[in-house]
């Protein structure tokens, strides 16, 4: 195949993989990897040094839209990206040591979890006493909501802290955002309001990222001829998801990619422990 | 006790990260996007690279830099891209940069610290040697 039409092929899946990633709000990287692997059999420590630079590009473009609207907490960013940049450096240390049909494994199993907290139900917050802990490092904050802004309280910091690390070790191992977790983390364990937290998530992705990247670079992983259709792609394809979200109906994507997420998880946990990484 | 923590006087704040975040962004998708006319011009028509077998090997950071940066002197297309890409890398960097200054001008000592350790942790993780 000459080495345009790879390219753009790669490129067209990467941006299809962006627009649906931001349609459905779970991230264009966590199919970047499947397909790089799956769909054209690249190594998969190519594949993921090519989603984490992705990463970056998509959290970088969103969050310079939310964060002027006000509804990232930037004090808590901050506070947890200690956790999630310690996490990140230890994932990417991990990804040189571990065989890579085990990094395939623990993969599949991530994307079959994606699938199944963005499924789930969102739970009730309920109404507590102020926790004393997020007082003192002045965590709660206010977001907009119509004409005013809406406070709220946050709850369990060390949880949540200790969770984001797991998020960071699982973005440097297996190079995506891990969206999921963090929200899980920030909307469930420290009851952020959802919006606050997918958009706080989204700020703390790039520097996540960042941390592992420079690992990844050292190690050879990032191959500026991949890297490039990736990032191209999946840029303009979360641009343009970002801007047809509110006409479509979002929440049948979400169940259908989920779906997609699922089977994908499969075949790589297959793949995995086939041995056909 | 101030009930919102995050006071919306961050505004300022906000709005220099977020054009910060956007220039980075941009930035880097120009010197990616001019790299791949480049590369695509010179061997589009060849071969397509095969990277199904990993043949990367470990080289510390100053040295991609520096062979990066020859790569653009030399008006290379994989230049251009590692350039686009550091850019890329570096933005959310600068990020935690500004955050550093603006919270020095918030006088929040506790903040700048905060992130001064992130600062430090990212500092490492790109010049470090990589284990």
């Amino acid at each position: 195949m000459p080495t345009w039409e790879w390219t753009g092929l790669i490129g067209s899946g990467a941006l299809l993989a962006g627009f649906v990633g931001s349609l459905t709000g779970l991230g264009g990287g966590i199919v970047i990897v499947p397909l790089l692997t799956l769909g054209f059999g690249v190594d998969i420590r190519y594949a993921i040094g090519a989603s984490l630079i992705s990463v970056i590009t998509t959290s970088s473009g969103a969050a310079a839209a939310y964060v002027r609207e006000g509804f990232t907490n930037l004090r808590i960013g901050m506070l947890l990206e200690i956790a999630t940049t310690l996490g990140a450096i230890g994932g990417a240390v991990l990804a040189g040591w571990l065989p890579v049909s085990l990094i395939a494994v623990v993969f599949g199993g991530m994307l079959i979890f994606s699938a199944y907290l963005s499924v789930r139900p969102g739970r009730q917050h309920p109404l507590r006493p102020p926790d004393p802990l997020a007082q003192r490092l002045r965590l709660n904050g206010t977001y907009p909501q119509g004409a005013t802004r809406q406070p709220y309280q946050v709850y369990a910091v060390p949880a949540g802290f200790g969770l984001m690390g797991v998020a960071g070790l699982l973005s440097g191992l297996l190079g995506i955002g891990s969206g999921a977790v963090k929200v899980l983390a920030m909307d469930q364990v420290m009851n952020l309001p959802f919006k606050v937290s997918t958009t706080t998530s989204n700020f703390m992705i790039g520097v996540t990222a960042a941390a592992s990247a420079g690992i990844y670079l050292q190690r050879g992983y990032l191959e500026p001829a991949l890297v490039m259709p990736v990032l191209l792609g999946v840029a303009v394809g979360s641009w343009t998801g970002a801007r047809l979200l509110v006409h479509l109906p979002t929440h049948a994507l979400r169940t259908v990619f989920s779906v997609v997420i699922f089977v994908l998880g499969l075949e790589m946990i297959l793949k995995g422990l086939g041995g056909g990484v | 006790m101030d009930p919102g923590g995050e006071r919306w006087e961050m505004q300022p704040m906000a709005r220099l990260i977020g054009n910060l975040l956007r220039g980075g962004l941009v930035l880097s998708l120009l010197l990616v996007l001019s790299g791949t006319v480049l590369y695509l011009g010179n061997q589009g028509g060849r071969p397509a690279p095969d990277y199904r077998r990993f043949s990367g090997h470990t080289e510390n950071f100053a040295v991609r830099a520096g062979r990066a940066l020859e790569d653009v002197r030399r008006g290379r297309a994989r230049g251009l891209i590692l350039l686009g890409m550091f850019v890329m890398l570096l933005t959310p960097v600068a990020r935690v940069l500004l955050s550093l200054v603006e919270f020095g001008l918030h006088r929040d000592p506790l903040y700048v610290a905060v992130t001064f350790i992130v600062l430090v942790i990212l500092f490492f993780s790109l010049v470090g040697r990589a284990p």
